[in-house]
């Protein structure tokens, strides 16, 4: 079963895609900041991070450039999460690492197919 | 009457030509001031006159005197040819060429040799021989043709020159110029005065010629004329031209507030505000300005001012004005006057204001958009979080398969929320915008596919309305160089637009390019757009969906976002429609790949 981490510091967005990828059958783990984050993927290794791009302390994208530059951590494929397509956002994401974008509202749907077809790379 | 001693002449004679040179050599040092250095050449000559006079009195011996007399006549020959040629050029009324000035000193200069020449033919004189009375021996003679020849010529020349710079006094029309005037006609008439004394024989000292004595005169008054008013500074023709031509408003007040000097711009102004004005010219001031009061008020007995934006109810506008005031004085420093300048500053003030007016606008209406960006962002996050919990529920109802009820109304709720959010995105859409927040990223990119895949898109509401698409691209491929997303939007836009509204219908999309324009036809036969909305087709909140189009959902914010989004990059879109024919849009934007870097 494949694991992924939701780096995502609304506690109800958090709820619904965690509750909403459980169903799917991932299983999820939660974090709530970037530094968190980057603490969790080192040490539970996850399949996968979804990490929203507007986070408090260390922010979505400076956490996917240290995930990147980490020996631990820079072989788990990020998608980015941000609140409004600000043009050069997605190429913003690439360049800090993140294997893909997509904007919220998180279109459920669309958000599995980018997760499964990086799943299955 | 005690005989005046010829030191005594000779020594008024010296000092008079030492006055001259005096004279000439202040106005020589001042050659720049038009006139000037006509001034010197005279007082030059004038000093000529007085010293070789007096070395011709001084000296004894037929001969002697005889030569010394032909000397000093150099200088009257010459004299009035200067005098008018400072004239001419100090009241700035011609400015003679060379060969003018030369063919005026022909005949000074014939004068001078027929005077040198005189033994051999006569000419000037006759009969010479030396005479004395009193203490003075001079050169007599009978007067002979060339003698009234030579002095008509001079006194045409010097009555021209007293002419021209009493009339340029006359021009000047103030008493504030009186000192200046006196002088002036003193310079002008002493040396006539003196010359007349000699040459009918009035002059008390018999055979003496006073009129160096007269120029010297005539060089102390201009020149104090010139020290006290500076009248060299500047030409007075140019200065009557200045002051005529400025389009600021000049008015000179004497010490009892009656106007004795306005330019024609102040005369205007006064009349534009009171048509019944008569002479202004000696007229009080308080009376003038009556119909501001304001204005009387607050400059009665100001002698330095100086207050902008002074506003002037002129006819049923009002105009403002700049206003400085400052004294004249005269040489004891006594207050005798005031000079006022206005300038007109209405537009200057109108276009300011106006500007201001414009920027506090501009500024709140960045300030509006930023604040629908922000607030937008806020109202998207709870509707989304209706809408995902919404599709978690149906999720989990779908999953237990039993409360299909609940599903419904799930989908109820769900629905609207997705609505709600669609229009929330559009109106950010909008409001970044026109906040200025949104950046171009751009790219080249093959226009007809991107048109193709647009179609596909709309393809299921095109089936929905049972309408048929036509697509007509061009042979070659069209690159455009634009932001790719943007211009997908802008497609999407125009054609959802065009196929929501035709039902069983046709709609032709047609790519092509025409004037370095890529342009995408989008041609519908559904109802057309009446002219009162065609109008504002493509203002933002200016189409609400009225009720004879009870058609789908929409807030109509996607042309407005079109268009904004096509200007953006350059581009236009254009509509043409009939009500009951169909519209079509056209979308334009400019053709071309990146430029080179």
């Amino acid at each position: 079963m494949a694991r992924i981490l939701l780096v995502e510091d609304n506690e109800m967005n958090r709820d619904m895609l965690s509750r909403r990828l459980a169903r799917k059958g991932f299983e999820v783990l939660l974090a709530v900041t970037g530094t968190e984050g980057i603490e969790m993927a080192k040490t539970h290794q996850p399949d996968l991070i979804l990490m929203d791009m507007s986070l408090p302390e260390v922010d979505g994208w400076e956490a996917s450039r240290l995930l990147r530059a980490d020996q631990a951590t820079r072989h788990i494929p990020i998608i980015a999460l941000t609140a409004h397509a600000m043009s050069g956002d997605r190429e913003k994401a690439l360049q800090a690492g993140c294997a893909d974008y997509d904007t919220k509202p998180v279109e459920f749907a669309r958000l599995v197919t980018k997760i499964e077809a990086l799943l299955n790379e | 009457m005690t005989p005046i001693s010829l030191d005594v002449i000779l020594i008024s004679l010296r000092l008079s030509g030492l006055l001259s040179l005096g004279v000439a050599y202040s106005a020589w040092r001042r050659r720049p001031a038009a006139g000037s250095t006509e001034f010197a050449l005279l007082m030059s000559a004038a000093a000529y006159w007085s010293l070789t006079y007096a070395a011709g009195l001084n000296t004894s011996g037929m001969e002697n005197k005889l030569i010394l007399n032909q000397v000093t006549y150099i200088a009257i020959a010459y004299i009035p040819v200067l005098w008018l040629f400072f004239s001419l050029r100090y009241t700035g009324t011609a400015k003679l060429s060379r060969k003018q000035m030369l063919l005026l000193l022909l005949m000074p200069t014939l004068t001078t040799i027929i005077i040198w020449t005189n033994n051999t033919h006569q000419f000037f004189w006759s009969n010479i021989s030396l005479q004395t009375e009193g203490v003075i021996t001079s050169v007599a003679n009978t007067r002979e043709t060339w003698f009234w020849i030579h002095t008509t010529y001079s006194y045409i020349c010097l009555i021209t020159g007293a002419y021209f710079l009493l009339r340029s006094l006359g021009a000047g029309n103030s008493s504030l110029y009186r000192g200046q005037a006196i002088a002036l006609a003193i310079g002008v008439f002493a040396p006539w005065i003196a010359n007349a004394t000699y040459i009918f024989e009035l002059f008390p000292i018999r055979l003496l010629d006073p009129t160096p004595f007269g120029f010297t005169l005539t060089g102390l008054a201009i020149s104090w004329a010139i020290y006290r008013f500076r009248l060299l500074d500047i030409l007075p023709a140019a200065r009557d031209a200045v002051l005529a031509s400025m389009t600021d408003g000049v008015i000179v007040l004497d010490a009892r507030n009656r106007i004795v000097e306005i330019n024609p711009s102040a005369e205007k102004f006064l009349r534009d505000g009171d048509s019944s004005l008569r002479q202004l010219i000696g007229a009080d001031a308080s009376l003038v300005l009556s119909q501001w009061p304001h204005v009387v008020e607050r400059f009665q007995d100001v002698t330095h001012a100086y207050a902008t934006a002074i506003p002037f109810q002129v006819g049923n506008r009002t105009r403002y004005v700049d206003v400085r005031i400052s004294p004249i004085r005269d040489a004891a420093g006594k207050i005798t006057g005031r000079v006022l300048v206005t300038s007109d500053v209405t537009s200057q003030k109108l276009t300011a204001d106006l500007q201001k007016a414009k920027e506090t606008a501009e500024a709140s209406s960045l300030a509006k958009s930023a604040f629908l960006a922000s607030m937008s962002h806020e109202l998207r996050t709870p509707l989304n979080h209706i809408i995902g919990y919404s599709e978690l529920l149906q999720e989990e109802v779908e999953a237990n398969r039993h409360q299909d009820l609940y599903r419904d109304d799930l989908q109820k709720i769900h629905h609207s929320g997705k609505h709600l959010l669609d229009i929330i995105t559009q109106i950010l859409e909008l409001a970044r915008l026109e906040a200025r927040m949104v950046a171009l990223n751009k790219e080249t990119f093959p226009l007809s596919d991107l048109v193709e895949d647009v179609i596909t898109q709309i393809q299921p509401l095109l089936e929905k309305n049972n309408s048929r698409l036509g697509l007509k691209l061009p042979d070659d491929e069209l690159q455009i160089h634009a932001d790719l997303a943007k211009t997908r939007q802008i497609i999407y836009n125009v054609l959802h637009n065009a196929v929501r509204f035709t039902e069983q219908g046709r709609v032709d999309v047609e790519v092509g390019a025409q004037g370095g324009m890529a342009f995408i036809r989008v041609q519908d036969s559904g109802p057309g757009i009446p002219p009162e909305r065609l109008a504002t087709i493509f203002e933002a909140f200016a189409n609400p969906e009225s009720a004879s189009r009870k058609k789908t959902e929409g807030l109509g914010l996607g042309l407005a976002t079109a268009q904004q989004f096509a200007r953006l990059m350059n581009g236009e879109i254009g509509v043409v429609s009939k009500v009951g024919r169909g519209s079509t849009f056209t979308i334009q934007l400019p053709l071309g790949v990146k430029p080179k870097e």
